[in-house]
């Protein structure tokens, strides 16, 4: 198979990326919201037996359907109609929004009053006659004051108040609360902003007061917290600086796509089970400035793992936790979209009748838990198979005491990890364990649990991700809920509902696994024998 | 790329990340490792969710490193030393094994993912290492691995006043890094939340000069959880033992232009990211000088054709990043190959 790649971008982001696919012999189709200009693509746009990269400018993208290694995207062009272009990849590669702080600091752009990527200009194009005051009473950046800034918003405050120094001689003063030096080499720009003379002043607890007189003019009062003092600044220039926000049309892309978001906005949520590039859906990709703040070598990075995902992709090559994946019945399906509105991966297709698209399916099973009518089954190895594997009744009691036969539900991706740790570790995990590892917690169905009581164990116990650690997103949501549904009607039919128990544990909690363990172990003494197994043994 | 063999030094987050990458592209990878187990430093961190994941990353060590044990393109040799590594179209590499047994092996490439070093506090006034309550934030990381609640090194007691100080080796002309370690303020202020959450009777002071906020949702984290932690903008001077055992740590508080003095059950410095050295005289061996940052940086590798660098051995980087940053680098090393 050939890869055939929609970009989304029409930044120095999304360009790299169709070059590095290039190279790799992948072919790009480029969407830009406006005209890219023939001086900002590469040279050589094609490759020998492919078609390279092709361009769409002035165009936006309205539509998906279909899912990884088959995607129809509809692509609404300036002029023409929609078209309809078929892909096996998709990368969203959207440059950052910026938007300027003025109402953040209470102020109105004047002579006086200025924005970072004004200042920012000027410094680049510096053929553009820069008139700054003869030294007087200098020039003040305000950045991350108000609200916390970044180290890309930092570098070029940094930047530009050392050439303003250098060059132009100014005052500069930079007022500022945390100084956000994490990036590369932001530390050594900072110490070398300072030794060329830039002042710093620097609040958190008492914020400074800004006003603006009606002639535009700017006068802040300030309290320097390490050095204790107090400041008046009439500054003759205040640049202000910038919140870099995902774009409108990113969050469009993010409908389109139905992909995930996080809290500011940015693509795919912040999910750690993920490579930073990857998103819910499979084939989906995005990179840089498109999924969070970056700097410019994290924006490489994310090209050179795009490009790497998609070359596995297209040789079939992709991670999954299971094996197994869902398949809806051909006659019994009942319509009710559960499954549709559920999957976290959006891997179900809705056209004639419901079905699932098998490349797209990370086999999670939280559509075949759900599903009401109970129509969804696996392909290849499932749950049940592993339900099967369970032997509870040959097992008996020391003659001494009562020995819990407990079954643990682990999330592959977390507990089961830990478990396999903690066996090598410590072997004294108790004897009446059984362990079940499952692709995700979400796939444990009302069933499962209620099944693997009737074989008699004493206890169980559905081991999940944290919230916010789920590579399902919401499996283990899921899970809880359906154990709180099952403990109901198990105390309604008078059995203790305190014998299913969920807990969240993280992969690298070895000892924590053993403690929770332990502890359920300790709960069913306890409570005692389950009548079932009671009765089995009879 | 069949048969083509790559070695990996180092098999923490980004040896292991780059392995499976390049095992995915059909390489061969050799990697070894110098410790007992793989993962490197954050291998032993601990999980800092509460009731939620804090995104810290440390969990997905353990599935790096299940899926480098389990891929045949992958050979790993824990506790392995490099011996000799020479380049001529090809590296030829030797190594020591576990058993001290000579191995050679010749490489079309190499990754160097030695990782970083904590810098050692204890030529700085804050007691590392002659009072035992101060400790480093890889010690607590460690610790917070194994107990639920933390405990005081020194007797076992729940500590009521835990103290912070960050940046202790970053940031620091003194010793002549000029670099911000970029991972502790996070590190940091997730086991502040994560102790805090565990037992509401601690009290954590977090002692800093700016606060980095790194990561995607890491800001929102930050604003919920910075009201239970006391926040003084304030390097410490000298930290004293009093004679029942507690810290005291002696500090300028700017709101109040005073200086403080103020007693703590236990004190956790956060250490600097530094560079490692060379590699066991890797880099000297190729002719290669010490680099400029202290890291070596792509640039810095660039002389050496198929030398290449992951992860915090270039410079410090979350866990995230890491990977991030390892699978670019397998990208550039499959590049470099395929023009062989
Ligand atoms: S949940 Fe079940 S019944 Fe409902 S649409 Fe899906 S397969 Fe059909
Ligand atoms: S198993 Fe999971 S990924 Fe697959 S269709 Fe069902 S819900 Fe979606
Ligand atoms: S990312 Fe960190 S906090 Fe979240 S589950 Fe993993 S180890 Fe725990
Ligand atoms: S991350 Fe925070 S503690 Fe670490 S060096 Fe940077 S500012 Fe200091």
């Amino acid at each position: 198979m050939t890869g055939r790649v929609c970009i989304a971008g029409d930044g120095p982001c999304a360009v790299n990326t169709a070059k590095e696919l290039l190279i790799h012999g992948i072919d790009t189709v480029l969407v830009s919201r406006r005209k890219i200009a023939q001086s900002e693509l590469p040279d050589n746009m094609s490759r020998e037996g492919g078609a390279g990269i092709s361009v769409y400018g002035n165009a936006e993208i309205s539509g998906c359907s279909g899912c990884v290694n088959d995607f129809r995207i509809t692509i609404h062009q300036n002029g023409a109609g929609a078209i309809t272009e078929n892909v096996t990849g998709i990368v969203i590669a959207e440059e950052y929004q910026r938007k300027d702080n003025f109402e953040t600091y209470g102020l109105k752009p004047s002579h006086a009053v200025t924005s970072l990527s004004e200042m920012v200009r000027v410094m680049e194009n510096k053929s553009d006659q820069v008139a700054f005051p003869p030294k007087g009473s200098g020039i003040l950046f305000l950045t991350g004051c108000f609200q916390e800034s970044n180290p890309v918003v930092l570098y070029d405050v940094m930047n530009c108040a050392l050439q303003l120094r250098k060059e132009y001689h100014q005052d500069v003063f930079i007022l500022t609360g945390n100084l956000k030096v994490a990036g590369e080499g932001l530390e050594a720009l900072y110490r070398q902003t300072r030794t060329a003379g830039v002042f710093y002043i620097k609040v958190n607890q008492v914020l400074p007061e800004i006003e603006q007189s009606d002639e535009g003019k700017v006068t802040v009062s300030c309290q320097d917290e390490i050095l204790h003092t107090a400041m008046r600044l009439s500054p003759d220039l205040v640049v202000v600086d910038e919140t870099l926000l995902p774009s409108e049309y990113l969050m469009k892309l993010a409908k389109v796509f139905e992909l995930n978001q996080d809290k500011a906005g940015f693509l795919q949520s912040d999910n750690v089970h993920r490579n930073p590039v990857f998103t819910n859906r499979r084939g989906v990709l995005v990179v840089g400035p498109s999924r969070g703040i970056l700097e410019r070598r994290e924006i490489l990075n994310d090209v050179g793992n795009v490009t790497i995902a998609m070359m596995n992709q297209i040789r079939g090559k992709i991670d999954s936790a299971s094996v197994g994946k869902a398949r809806i019945g051909v006659v019994e399906c009942a319509r009710c979209l559960t499954c549709f509105r559920i999957c976290p991966y959006k891997a179900i297709r809705l056209e004639d009748r419901v079905t699932v698209y098998e490349d797209a399916c990370e086999g999670c099973g939280i559509c075949i838990a759900e599903c009401p009518r109970e129509y969804i089954t696996w392909t290849g190895p499932g749950m049940a198979d592993e339900l099967e594997k369970i032997q509870i009744s040959g097992i008996a009691d020391p003659a001494d005491r009562f020995s819990p036969v407990m079954v643990a539900f682990c999330c592959q991706r977390s507990a089961g990890r830990s478990v396999r740790t903690a066996k090598d570790r410590s072997p004294e995990l108790p004897e009446g364990l059984k362990i079940v590892e499952v692709p995700c917690a979400g796939g444990i169905s009302t069933d499962h649990i209620l099944r693997t009581f009737q074989k008699g164990a004493d206890g169980i116990i559905l081991l999940t991700c944290h919230p916010g650690n789920c590579h399902s997103e919401v499996g283990n949501q899921y899970a809880k809920s359906r154990a709180d549904h099952v403990g109901k009607r198990l105390s309604a039919m008078g059995f203790e509902k305190e014998r299913l128990q969920v807990d969240t544990i993280a992969a690298n909690m070895d000892r924590e696994f053993v403690r929770v363990i332990n502890s359920f172990q300790k709960k069913l003494m306890e409570i005692g024998p389950s009548l079932i197994r009671k009765s089995l043994k009879h | 790329m069949p048969d083509k063999n790559v070695l990996i030094i180092g098999g923490g987050v980004a040896g292991l990340t780059a392995a499976i990458e390049l095992a995915k592209l059909d390489c061969h990878v050799v990697l070894i490792e110098k410790e007992k187990s793989l993962g490197g430093h954050a291998g032993q961190f601990t999980c800092k969710a509460t009731d939620e994941c804090a995104k810290c990353g440390a969990c997905i060590v353990e599935e790096k490193i299940d899926m480098a044990l389990s891929h045949a393109n992958i050979t790993i040799y824990n506790q392995a030393r490099l011996a000799a590594i020479s380049r001529k179209d090809r590296f030829a590499v030797t190594f020591f094994t576990e058993k001290d047994a000579e191995q050679s092996y010749d490489a079309d490439a190499v990754i160097v993912a030695t990782g970083f070093q904590a810098f050692d506090p204890v030529d700085k006034p804050f007691g590392y290492k002659r009072f035992e309550d101060v400790i480093t934030n890889l010690d607590l990381e460690k610790k917070l691995r194994h107990e639920i609640e933390v405990k005081r090194p020194s007797d076992g007691i729940t500590p009521e006043k835990i103290a912070f100080i960050q940046c202790v080796g970053s940031r620091d002309s003194s010793v002549n890094h000029l670099w911000c370690s970029r991972v502790c303020c996070g590190s940091a202020l997730r086991m502040a939340n994560l102790i805090n959450t565990r037992n509401k009777n601690t009290e954590i002071s977090f002692f800093y000069i700016d606060v980095q906020t790194f990561g995607k949702d890491f800001q929102f984290y930050y604003d919920r959880i910075r009201d239970r932690i006391r926040m003084i903008r304030a390097i410490p001077g000298d930290v004293f033992r009093t004679p029942d055992g507690q810290l005291k740590l002696e500090y300028y508080l700017p709101s109040e232009g005073k200086q403080i003095e103020e007693l703590f059950d236990m004190i956790v410095l956060s250490v600097g990211i530094i560079p490692v050295g060379t590699a066991d005289g890797m880099m000297e061996k190729f002719g290669l000088e010490q680099p400029k940052t202290g890291f070596p940086d792509e640039e810095f590798m660039r002389p050496v054709a198929g030398l290449f660098a992951a992860g915090t051995s270039k410079g410090p980087k979350t866990i995230t990043e890491a990977v991030a940053d390892a699978g670019r680098v397998a990208l550039d090393v499959v590049h470099y190959l395929q023009k062989q």
